[in-house]
């Protein structure tokens, strides 16, 4: 993940910082990454506009929760949900091992929503428990048991995708 | 809590790095639909006059040949019926003398004869 720079405004750094792990988050919240991305840069250009950010006590937690939040109402609006998109990228995967890409993402495709949330939260997005279950309103020792079933299923699909590509 | 094959794991599916969000598109004078739309109809404005240009060349050739020099001016000045005006810029252009000549016969039935003697044109003449 970059390094935020000290001399960007702070809500630039941490678009900089967050903005990948955001999308993913998005993304495996709605399935679209077009979709996905507008939310994201919505949420940014509300905190421009609004500030808000400056009063929260978790500023990483926060631009979460304002991402979830943002597509849980943009949900309501369209009153649809759309399938996950199955040919978008959502990595930049190690060595361009896009055969590796694409078995993670169809991995996490077929978890459950909550359970991949926690994932993408924790891996991806470097929070931990505590945030995680601040994000998702639920409790930390539910998010963290969440994690445990999700990584196990993940682990075991790929492993099984791996042989068969084999 | 998590054993060691969780946390390789988790390092493994870490070196997988989410795509960043794409900026957002900035809006360009070429790349609009209503620039598009103004490229189109200029196109084919241009094309109209073109195609215009040369249907005025090709009809101004066929004239040429469809006889309009074939007329002499003894002809014209001995036909009753008025000439018509492509006719007289042929004569006009290729012989200037006989156009002058045909002119001033035409100037004696059509214009005031200014014979009396409080006629406007002579009164003009005068000042």
């Amino acid at each position: 993940m970059p390094p935020t720079d000290q001399s960007m405004p702070p809500i630039e750094g941490l678009y900089r910082q967050y903005g990948a792990p955001l999308l993913l988050f998005a993304i495996s919240i709605c399935g679209e990454t077009s979709r996905a991305q507008d939310a994201v840069h919505q949420v940014f250009l509300t905190l421009m506009e609004t500030n808000n950010l400056m009063n929260a006590l978790d500023p990483k937690a926060y631009l979460f929760a304002s991402v979830r939040n943002f597509l849980f109402n943009d949900n309501k609006h369209r009153k649809r949900n759309v399938g996950i998109e199955a040919d978008q990228l959502w990595f930049t995967p190690p060595d361009r091992d896009h055969a590796a890409e694409l078995n993670l993402r169809r991995a996490l495709q077929a978890l459950p929503e909550d359970q991949r949330q926690v994932v993408v939260l924790h891996i991806w997005g470097e929070l931990t428990f505590a945030q995680v279950a601040e994000v998702l309103s639920i409790g930390a020792n539910t998010a963290a048991s969440r994690y445990r079933y999700a990584l196990t299923k993940l682990r075991e699909a790929m492993v099984v995708k791996e042989k068969a590509s084999v | 809590m998590f054993d060691r094959d969780d946390e390789q794991f988790k390092i493994y599916l870490k070196s997988f790095r989410p795509l960043a969000p794409q900026a957002l598109p900035i809006a360009g004078v070429g790349n609009t639909p209503g620039s598009r739309l103004r490229i189109a109809f200029a196109f084919t404005a241009v094309g109209c006059l073109a195609a215009a240009s040369v249907l005025l060349i090709v009809i101004s050739h066929r004239a040429d040949r469809a006889g309009i020099q074939a007329i002499s001016p003894a002809e014209i000045q001995a036909s009753r019926v008025e000439p018509s005006t492509p006719v007289l810029t042929r004569l006009a252009l290729d012989e200037h003398e006989a156009f002058a000549e045909f002119l001033s016969e035409k100037a004696k039935s059509q214009f005031p004869a200014m014979r009396s003697e409080r006629s406007t044109l002579r009164v003009l003449a005068r000042e």
